[in-house]
C-alpha cells in the first residue's frame, strides 16, 4: 500500500510530515511512503518525494494525487498532516476501488443553505486505487480557475461537482473540533498543530 | 456600427440581465449554478473595471485600425465591451470556462458588438498551437496571477518582435486561485522578458498592488 501525504507551501513543514511517518511506519512497515511536496527538504530519507506537477495552493494540491502522472500503483491512503494516528485503521477500508473519504459527523448538526456549498465529508482521509481517479483531476483542471472561485475547498468541490464517493465507517476519527469519542484517528481540521501542539 | 461610448451604467445593466437569466433559469433547472450571479458581480466590481479602464487608457494610443486583438483569459468579456466602443478592430476572447461564453454574451452582444469573438479552450494551447503571437497584433492578458509563470514565459518568447503585451497581475497573494502573483512591479516586468517595455506602471487597490506592464 501507498501512503501519501501532501506538504505544498509554508502552513507545514518536514516536522510534521516525519512525526506522521513515524507513528505510521510502526503500523504499516510494508508500506511506501510518499510525499507531493516542492520542497523535500529534511525530510525522513524513507519517504520518496513528488514533485508539484502545477501550481496550486493549499488543499488544492491534494487533487494532484488523482493525476495519472503519479509515480505510485496500487491502493493510496492519504492522511492530511494535522492528524494523529494512533491505531492501525485497516478494519475501516472496505474497497480501494471507490474513491472513499470521511464522513463529518461533527457538522451533521449544522446548518447551511445550498448556495453556501458547504458539505458534510471530509477528505483528511483518503483511500483509492491509483488510476482509477484520473477524471476527478481531469475534471478540476478542465476549469480550475472558476472551482477554486466557487468552492473554499476541495470537500465541496468533490460533492457538487457529483465525484462518485463512498465514505469510511462511523467511528474511525474522532474530531477534536468536538472530542467526544475514542477513535483510531484524532483529526484536527487546521485548527490545532500536531506538531507544537497549540490551537492555531 | 452603433458606437456608443462606454459608460459603467451600462456594463451594470447587462450584469443585471444575465443575473436575471440565471434567477430566471433556476425555477426550473435544478442545475442551475447559483454561484454565477456572485461571479458575474465580481466580473464589474471596482477594482476589475479600474484595471480594465485603465488598459483602455493606455493601449488606445497604440491602437492602429488593422490590428486585431486577443485576450486571454476573457472572463465574461468585459475588457471586450469597453474596447468594442473605441475600435472595429477584431476581438478574440479566449477562456477555459465553458460559460464565459454565453455569459459573455450579455456584455457583448453580438447585435452591438460584432467584432466581439468568444472562444472556449485552454487559452495557452490556442495560444501555441494558432501562433497567437504571430498572427494577432495586441496580446492582452490581465490575469497573469492566474496562470503558470512557465506559460507565461513561453507567450513571451514565442511572438513576433512587433506584437505588443498588454498585461496584468497583483501581489494579492492571499487569493487561492492567484498562483502567479508578484513581490513587486519590477519583478512582474522583468519575468515578461520583453525587448522594449513601452509601459510599467502600478495602481494601488484596497486590498493589493495591481501591476500594468505594456511591451514588445
Amino acid at each position: 500500500m501507498n501512503i501519501i501525504f501532501v506538504k505544498v507551501g509554508d502552513k507545514y513543514n518536514h516536522i510534521h510530515v516525519n512525526t506522521l511517518y513515524k507513528d505510521l511506519v510502526k503500523l504499516y512497515p510494508n508500506s511506501q511512503f510518499w510525499c507531493y511536496t516542492e520542497d523535500p527538504t529534511n525530510l525522513n530519507s524513507q519517504i520518496k518525494t513528488i514533485q508539484p506537477i502545477c501550481t496550486l495552493k493549499k488543499w488544492w494540491n491534494k487533487l494532484a494525487l488523482f493525476s495519472d502522472k503519479m509515480p505510485f500503483k496500487g491502493k493510496c491512503l492519504f492522511f492530511d498532516l494535522d492528524v494523529h494516528v494512533k491505531e492501525k485503521i485497516d478494519d475501516y477500508f472496505e474497497n480501494f476501488d471507490q474513491l472513499t473519504v470521511l464522513n463529518s459527523y461533527w457538522k451533521e448538526k449544522k446548518f447551511f443553505r445550498p448556495h453556501s456549498y458547504d458539505v458534510t465529508i471530509n477528505s483528511s482521509i483518503i483511500t483509492w486505487t491509483a488510476g482509477q481517479q484520473n477524471h476527478v483531476w481531469q475534471h478540476f483542471r478542465s476549469n480550475y480557475d472558476y472551482f477554486m472561485r466557487k468552492y473554499a475547498g476541495i470537500d465541496r468541490f468533490l460533492v457538487h461537482e457529483k465525484i462518485k464517493l463512498s465514505t469510511f465507517k462511523d467511528g474511525i476519527v474522532n474530531s477534536m473540533k468536538i472530542n467526544d469519542r475514542k477513535s483510531p484517528v484524532d483529526i484536527y481540521n487546521g485548527i490545532y498543530d500536531v506538531f507544537t501542539r497549540k490551537f492555531i | 456600427m452603433v458606437y456608443t461610448m462606454y459608460s459603467r451604467e451600462n456594463l451594470y445593466k447587462s450584469a443585471i440581465k444575465a443575473i436575471e437569466k440565471v434567477y430566471n433559469e433556476s425555477k426550473w433547472n435544478k442545475d442551475v449554478d447559483f454561484f454565477r450571479i456572485s461571479d458575474i458581480i465580481n466580473s464589474i466590481n471596482d477594482n476589475q473595471l479600474a484595471s480594465k479602464e485603465w488598459i483602455v487608457e493606455k493601449i488606445l494610443p497604440y491602437l492602429k485600425k488593422t490590428d486585431k486583438i486577443f485576450i486571454m483569459g476573457s472572463w465574461y468579456g468585459v475588457l471586450g465591451h469597453m474596447l468594442s466602443q473605441y475600435t472595429e478592430n477584431d476581438i478574440i476572447m479566449y477562456d477555459v470556462d465553458p460559460m464565459s461564453k454565453e455569459i459573455g454574451r450579455y456584455f457583448c452582444p453580438t447585435e452591438t458588438h460584432p467584432n466581439c469573438h468568444f472562444r472556449v479552450g485552454d487559452a495557452i494551447e490556442y495560444y501555441m498551437i494558432h501562433e497567437v503571437g504571430r498572427n494577432h497584433n495586441i496580446v492582452i492578458n490581465t490575469s497573469v496571477e492566474h496562470m503558470e509563470k512557465e506559460d507565461i514565459k513561453l507567450m513571451s518568447s514565442f511572438k513576433d518582435k512587433d506584437t505588443l503585451m498588454v498585461m496584468q497581475s497583483n501581489n494579492y497573494h492571499e487569493i487561492d486561485s492567484h498562483i502567479n502573483t508578484y513581490q513587486n512591479l519590477e519583478h512582474f516586468e522583468m519575468s515578461l522578458n520583453l525587448r522594449n517595455v513601452l509601459i510599467s506602471e502600478k495602481k494601488k487597490m484596497s486590498k493589493y498592488d495591481r501591476y500594468f506592464v505594456v511591451g514588445k
